[in-house]
């Protein structure tokens, strides 16, 4: 199958995709921003109001475990638990296709309600849109109504849509490793195709990497097509002055509907490889057949993570705090555009920078790999980071941060306490989550990583294409704990640090 | 005071963030001193890095080892170090296959060396002027479902023939499907090569990414019958999944003798790489990898991969001693070069229709 029909079927795919997950994710955001209403504490609060109050916040932290579980999931993980599945279809690509369609829709349409929970409201109301409808003329045909309608959409309410369907879409476009894992092909006979799998054969096939590079912008002008017209469309919206407050709205009975399918979405996505990789780890280790959990390979993949988390961060705190607000806009867009382009291309190019004359010797350091990692996940962590600073309370910060200056140090205590709950804590767990992404990242470490120096998932998922067995499981399970365990020690320690700080 | 823990904290933050960056800029800074060889290693690293570590046991040398990966097999290697020839990252190549490796000999990648290792190997897998030599082999098989079909030759050429859609095979342009498939360019000639792929995939010949899955879809029962390697096949059997194996002929498809039957073994290959930057440490390897021991230990593995040289018959499994005397049956790949080239060219122009 040539690579222009590959990438139209790709297409397709992921447009319905996103089409989808942007149209369920309106009922799903309102379920949040239903849990998200604050449970009142006061004085008078007897035991009922205490137990009422914490059985909300426990909902409300199992409706977003269940909302994020199937979108932190490693892509590996999940392409790892349906390699078997998709080998049983292996006579019916349909319904593969479908499955594939079915996995990528639970993986990413938690990114189109986060979207909608966190990004700014419609700049118009629908009392605005009431009005602008009032004001038209009877005798306006169908069709000019129409039309104003759906500029009305695109200009108002759609907007937080149209965002969501650009992520979802890109997300999917770009999909490599469930695919890969899943068996869906190049576009052989009979069988569901991918362009990243194609491009990513083409080049193992020993094409040379700038005739590869020329078959990327078949996918590449796809994606613009979809990116330039989306952006355009926001710009309006991320400049407007005026905000409408979102209502949670929702009855009773899709809320349980809500949460219904996001407990299925988690048990699909999340659940189902969890089992399959904890089951098989017990196993392993029962029978003694674990082998070596990869424990160099971790430490590589973790330097790898920390120094990309190092210049994501710095490149975020520059781009949103210190460009000036005019600027802004511009550098953000041009910091996002190499992640936009996916990483397979990315690192395609990235290769082919690095084989020219002056850049040479740094092919076989660590370079290539941790810039390639860093802007593939730039737009994603300057989204967090844009979020995180418009929920900023700055005045109580600034409050805490008088109170760390008072001479007495119980009350500098408490300042730093303050401080960790209103600013730190969730900057470190929004680090933890940008430093989780770039240690499962796959794609840039399989092609850029030097000798010596390959992370444990460049290795694991060598060995997924050989067999799905409790050896490996107990690796998996280990180069889940490992990252982990240090993350809740730092967690721990991270309270002691500002309050010895402060 | 405050101001003084602030300080520390960032002087602290900025040391690590260093580190941090030192280390990516210069990875191998942590085994300065350790001598050390570089290696880009096609096969499995599961059979691999046990070779590895007993060679860093006995000589004291580090192996700082690429793999490939599955998805990419050993052509992405093969690529790799034609990008680097002017500039050799790697010291030694360790193919899974004959084929690729001949390709970088031809176009002077290769440096000639014949070590100890060298002369134990027969003359059929190893080239004449010493640039690589073969060993530990795979074959190519039929590996057949046992509760569905049973393991007769002639029964399972003409199920084959008659019924491709239960059928399965690897992409054949990779691994050692594509140097069967260089085989079968040679032998049958191209016309009749691309009018039996086409009228197969056309009848539903199930085409997967790996011999792997071919092995899982058979073991499974989701095929019945299909091309694979004898260690993927073995890994199967060790997992008690009902199949069973039969040696692939070059001649299979064939009027029944009208041929002689040659086998398909499929050696490891290993050179030393032009220019490297560690050749003493390098050669060293190489003539590990060319011994006995060597082709013992990978022997006795789970992968059961066959001796090319003398080894001590009597320390080998029982199974590898007979897929043992098919080695002097072989094909010799060495005439396949320009059918390879031949053939890769026409699989790649199929991909782009």
């Amino acid at each position: 199958m040539s690579l222009a029909t590959v990438c139209a079927w790709s297409f397709v795919r992921s447009v319905a995709v996103a089409l989808f997950a942007a149209f369920v994710s309106q009922p799903l955001a309102n379920l949040l921003a239903a849990w998200g209403e604050p449970v009142a504490r006061g004085v008078g609060e007897d035991q009922r109001d205490r137990s009422r109050r914490r059985a909300a916040f426990l909902r409300r932290g199992a409706v977003w475990g269940l909302l994020l579980a199937p979108f932190l999931v490693p892509p590996l993980l999940v392409g790892y638990a349906y390699y078997r599945p998709a080998l049983m279809l292996v006579h019916y690509p349909r319904t593969t296709e479908a499955v594939y369609w079915v996995v990528l829709f639970l993986r990413f349409f938690a990114a189109a309600v986060l979207i909608r929970v966190f990004a700014p409201p419609s700049p118009l109301s629908a009392e605005a849109i009431y009005c602008q409808r009032l004001l038209r003329h009877r005798d306006d045909r169908r069709l000019v109504r129409w039309t104003a309608d759906i500029l009305t959409w695109l200009r108002g309410p759609g907007q937080p849509s149209i965002a969501a369907f650009a992520v979802i879409f890109l997300s999917a476009f770009q999909e490599f490793e469930i695919a890969a894992l899943m068996g869906i092909t190049a576009g052989d006979v009979q069988s569901p195709a991918s362009w990243t799998v194609w491009l990513f054969n083409w080049q193992a096939g020993g094409a040379p990497l700038s005739e590869s590079l020329t078959f990327a912008m078949t996918p590449l002008v796809y994606e613009l097509a979809v990116i330039v017209p989306v952006l355009i469309l926001l710009g309006s919206w991320m400049s407007s002055p005026w905000r409408v407050e979102r209502e949670a709205e929702g009855n009773s009975r899709s809320r349980f509907a809500s949460e219904i399918f996001l407990i299925g979405a988690a048990l699909l996505v999340a659940g189902g490889p969890g089992l399959i990789v904890f089951r098989g780890a017990l196993r392993g280790l029962q029978s003694r057949a674990a082998t070596a959990p990869l424990l160099p390979e971790i430490g590589i993949a973790a330097v790898i993570a920390s120094t990309a988390l190092l210049f994501i961060g710095l490149l975020c705190a520059g781009a949103l705090g210190l460009v000036p607000r005019r600027l802004r806009g511009g550098i953000v867009s041009l910091l996002c555009l190499p992640g936009a382009l996916g990483a397979l291309v990315l690192s395609m190019g990235l290769l082919w920078l690095f084989q020219q004359p002056g850049l040479q010797s740094l092919s076989q350091s660590l370079v290539p790999v941790v810039l390639a990692v860093t802007l593939v996940l730039l737009p994603r962590s300057l989204i967090l980071t844009a979020v995180l600073g418009s929920s900023r309370r700055a005045h109580a910060a600034h409050c805490a941060r008088m109170l760390a200056q008072s001479p007495s140090a119980a009350q500098r205590r408490s300042a730093a306490g303050l401080i960790d709950d209103l600013e730190v804590r969730r900057f470190f767990w929004a680090a933890v989550l940008v430093w989780y992404w770039a240690y499962w990242e796959l794609t840039a470490p399989s092609i850029l990583a030097p000798p010596a120096a390959t992370p444990f998932v460049v290795r694991m998922y060598n060995f997924m294409h050989y067999r799905q067995d409790d050896p490996l499981s107990v690796m998996i399970v280990a180069s889940i704990l490992v990252p982990l365990a240090g993350i809740a020690l730092l967690a721990g320690a991270r309270r002691f640090v500002v309050r010895w700080v402060l | 005071m405050p101001n003084k823990k602030r300080t520390a904290a960032a002087a602290a933050g900025i040391v690590l963030a260093s580190a941090l960056v030192s280390f990516a800029i210069w990875p191998r800074m942590l085994s300065s001193g350790t001598p050390v060889v570089n290696v880009y290693c096609a096969h499995d690293a599961i059979f691999a890095d046990a070779i590895f570590d007993e060679f860093t046991r006995q000589t004291g040398i580090k192996v700082a080892v690429t793999y490939d990966t599955e998805a990419t097999k050993s052509l992405s290697l093969v690529d790799r170090l034609k990008r680097e020839r002017e500039h050799p990252q790697s010291d030694v190549f360790w193919n899974n296959e004959q084929l690729g490796t001949m390709d970088l000999a031809r176009e002077g990648v290769l440096e000639a060396y014949k070590g100890s290792g060298y002369e134990r190997i027969p003359a059929i897998y190893k080239d004449p002027d010493g640039r690589w030599s073969g060993f530990a082999a795979r074959m190519r098989v039929w590996i057949i479902n046992t509760k569905t079909t049973s393991p007769d030759r002639d029964k399972i050429v003409a199920f084959f023939q008659e019924h491709p859609e239960r059928c399965a095979m690897a992409n054949p342009l990779y691994g050692t499907t594509l140097t069967q498939f260089s085989i079968l360019w040679q032998t049958w000639g191209p016309g009749r090569l691309k009018a039996w792929r086409a009228e197969m995939r056309k009848r539903g010949l199930r085409e997967m990414a790996g011999n792997a899955p071919v092995k899982d879809a058979v073991a499974e029962g989701v095929c019945a019958v299909g091309w694979t390697d004898t260690d993927d096949f073995f890994e199967a059997f060790d997992d008690k999944k009902p199949v069973a194996m039969l040696p692939l002929f070059a001649s299979d498809g064939e009027p029944s003798g009208s041929e002689p039957q040659y086998t398909v073994v499929v050696p490891n290959t290993v050179g030393l790489i032009q220019n490297c930057p560690h050749k003493t440490e390098a050669r060293r390897l190489v003539d590990f990898l060319l011994s006995a021991e060597t082709e013992l230990a990978l022997a006795r593995s789970k992968s059961r991969q066959i001796p090319l040289g003398p080894v001590d018959s009597q320390k080998l499994p029982a199974e590898v001693r007979e897929l043992a005397l098919s080695v002097p049956r072989g094909y010799d790949l060495r005439k396949l070069e320009t059918p390879r080239r031949e053939c890769i060219d026409w699989l790649k122009s199929e991909s782009r229709r």
